[in-house]
């Protein structure tokens, strides 16, 4: 273990404001010292205090409910708060009014939510029941509040200013629940995004807390509290029922990752209508100084019943990764932003690195490479001097080769054309004006000092001449949205070769 | 496992817990630790000292309430211990005259303390989440996973903005007017 703030000093050229402790060796002394047995009387246990707490029949919510405010129509359905898309085959599997608490100050109310057999998505309300409470809630004080003992007044004031839930704002048993099935250690936190406000005393917020793996139905409740209620004040969110899904335990060996060669060991794969997660064994992981590399670990695509082939760019997958030192595995898991497969019965295989798992669990089978399907690394071809700021730029026709599009180059107008599921993209070299399906669109720069979401500062980008002939240099990042591929760009290293990595 | 579980499984013996303490929180004690010390610290008394808050952590399991965040305490219990040895070391070991102090002078502890001061204004004044990442991750000292997790970051988009970051707060230090060289502590 390193002191992370003598990472910072070493890499800023600061001496260091204290010398770093070896803390392999201090925890090895702890466990020396503490060897001894102590006596009985300092084993004390404290039971926590039980706030009076009011819970409302479900009954009584909705009469509760119908007469307020909070029951608008016009609040947000979990699905619609969630993801883009055909949602409907999945509106049976959503609780609607589950359940609601309150105390002197505040109501909070779980008005829907939705479970896939990994993660859980709510949309919640908290409602003031006096002025000071309205105003305590519409201010964020009473959730900065909450996060001062722990987390200091730096952070509870950054979050009077923007508004936030906070990292603390709500909390879940999440990780009692994972931990009681075996499952690795979740975090209590749980991800909350604010919604519009349901009315002039309340707030709402879209919440999801993943369990990073495949629980499937359960008996335990999720229970689901403010911080500023305490725990008491949870409301239980069943999760008996769970969409249909395709849940293999394949247990093969796969290439996960073609740029780096790193092979691993497919343990589970779960996939329903919005979300995949899937497990892997790295028995030799491969060294690299490049976080950019790895991320090429995670990636997946779906044959259907009709022969096409789903990208987990195209879902907007997002792919994070963990590791569980207790299990060994990495687990690599994220709901779709977009359900384009609303019924998984119209999934026949899963492919994960260089195989195709089945979704019948027969055996897997390779997965050719001409079907252009996996990620694949694209740089600047060697004699293109670029100024700083441009080292992003990649050749199109080497993407193109790589995406399997259709490119063709005009030598007269000294343009690139090519054409990517269905997207005809025309690209002339000198021109920051390009054209999809004819419709013109600006390439901006996206400059590398940048000062956060907040700084919109754009740059036309034009597109570059290239050393290899017949092509023309441009940034990935465009065709996102043009042909819903997904990549990265390695300027934020020092090694700028690299380029970018296409996902396709 | 989250504070409460964790207090919780101190209070039930469990020498896993008490590691699972270290692994989190050893890096934010021995930060409050070495801020309290200051150019006073030795390493070998930083880390004796430190292995005392885990020690104290460990006699005083049975006080704790799983209700309430073991950050605070631990750093109270840290804070507390490096005033007692200031107050004993100033007692036993006053400096003579007449030999030179290997500690930093007062002159470049100042030039330290200020720069370390401009560092963390830097550090505040960036835009969410690089913010919340850099104070979690390096002056709370908090795991990474555990960032990650909390601030909905993908590791490789944490560490890319940590890069970045520190590109970013070099440059900045540089162009406000110079940077310590670093040197080895004494």
């Amino acid at each position: 273990m390193r002191s992370h703030m003598h990472e910072l000093w070493e890499e800023l050229d600061l001496s260091p404001l204290y010398p770093e402790p070896d803390l392999d060796k201090v925890m090895a002394r702890v466990l020396e010292r503490t060897g001894e047995e102590l006596p009985q009387d300092n084993r004390k246990r404290r039971n926590p205090m039980h706030k009076r707490k009011l819970i409302l029949s479900l009954a009584a919510a909705l009469a509760v409910l119908s007469g307020s405010a909070v029951a608008v129509a016009g609040h947000l359905g979990v699905l619609d708060a969630f993801f883009q898309g055909d949602t409907s085959a999945l509106e049976s599997y959503v609780q609607t009014q589950v359940g609601s608490t309150e105390n002197q100050d505040y109501r909070f109310t779980v008005d829907s939510a939705y479970y896939d057999g990994i993660s859980v998505y709510a949309v919640v309300t908290v409602e003031g029941l006096n002025d000071q409470a309205v105003a305590d809630l519409k201010s964020n004080k009473v959730i900065a509040d909450c996060h001062r003992d722990f987390w200091g007044d730096e952070m509870a004031d950054d979050l009077l200013k923007s508004g936030s839930a906070g990292p603390d704002g709500f909390l879940s048993n999440a990780r009692e629940v994972a931990q009681e099935r075996g499952g690795q250690d979740t975090g209590s936190g749980t991800g909350a995004n604010e919604l519009p406000a349901p009315s002039d005393t309340s707030r709402s917020w879209k919440i999801d807390v993943s369990f990073q793996e495949w629980m499937g139905p359960l008996e335990d409740s999720l229970l689901l509290w403010p911080a500023f209620m305490g725990r008491d004040y949870g409301v239980e969110i069943p999760l008996d029922q769970v969409t249909h899904a395709i849940r293999l335990t394949p247990d093969q060996e796969v290439l996960l990752n073609p740029i780096s060669g790193q092979r691993a060991v497919v343990k589970e794969i779960a996939f329903t209508p919005t979300q995949l997660s899937f497990q892997v064994e790295m028995p030799e992981p491969v060294e690299t100084d490049s976080a950019f590399v790895t991320s090429a670990n995670w990636w997946f695509a779906l044959g259907l019943k009709d022969g096409s082939v789903v990208t987990s760019s195209q879902l907007g997958w997002p792919g994070n990764s963990i590791y569980d030192p207790e299990t060994g595995l990495y687990e690599s898991s994220g709901e779709f932003n977009s359900i384009l497969i609303p019924n998984v019965e119209d999934v026949v295989s899963i492919l994960i690195g260089d195989m195709a798992f089945p979704a019948n669990a027969s055996a897997p089978t390779p997965v050719d490479p001409e079907e252009h399907l996996r990620p694949f690394a694209v740089s600047v071809p060697s004699g293109r001097d670029l100024a700083e700021g441009r080292k992003d730029l990649i050749s199109l026709r080497l993407m193109c080769e790589g995406l399997g599009a259709v490119y063709t180059w005009d030598q007269e107008s000294q343009t690139a054309t090519a054409v990517f599921r269905g997207v005809t993209v025309q690209i002339p070299v000198g021109s920051s004006t390009i054209y999809v399906d004819g419709e013109p669109v600006e390439l901006t720069y996206d400059p590398i000092e940048w000062d956060g979401p907040n700084d919109d500062t754009r740059i036309p980008n034009p597109a570059q001449p290239s050393p290899l002939e017949e092509d023309v240099l441009v940034q990935a990042s465009p065709f996102r949205e043009i042909w819903g591929i997904e990549c990265s760009s390695n300027y934020t290293y020092d090694d700028y070769d690299l380029g970018a990595i296409i996902y396709p | 496992m989250d504070d409460r579980d964790l207090i919780q499984a101190l209070q039930a013996d469990s020498r896993t817990a008490l590691r699972q303490a270290m692994e989190v929180y050893g890096g934010y004690a021995a930060a409050v630790l070495g801020r309290a010390l200051g150019s006073q610290a030795a390493k070998e008394d930083l880390e004796e000292l430190l292995s005392d808050v885990f020690v104290t952590l460990w006699n005083h399991r049975g006080d704790l309430s799983p209700e309430r965040p073991l950050r605070p305490w631990l750093a109270a219990v840290a804070r507390n211990r490096a005033t007692d040895h200031l107050r004993r070391r100033r007692d036993t070991h006053p400096v003579p005259e007449s030999l030179p102090d290997p500690a930093p002078g007062p002159e470049e502890q100042a030039e330290r303390r200020e720069t370390e001061a401009r560092l963390r204004a830097l550090v505040e004044g960036m835009d969410e989440p690089d913010r919340t990442l850099f104070l979690r991750y390096y002056y709370q000292e908090e795991p990474l996973d555990l960032v990650c997790r909390e601030l909905n970051l993908r590791p490789s988009t944490a560490r890319s903005r940590l890069c970045r970051g520190r590109k970013r707060l070099k440059a900045q230090l540089i162009q406000e007017g110079g940077v310590l060289d670093a040197k080895p502590h004494a």
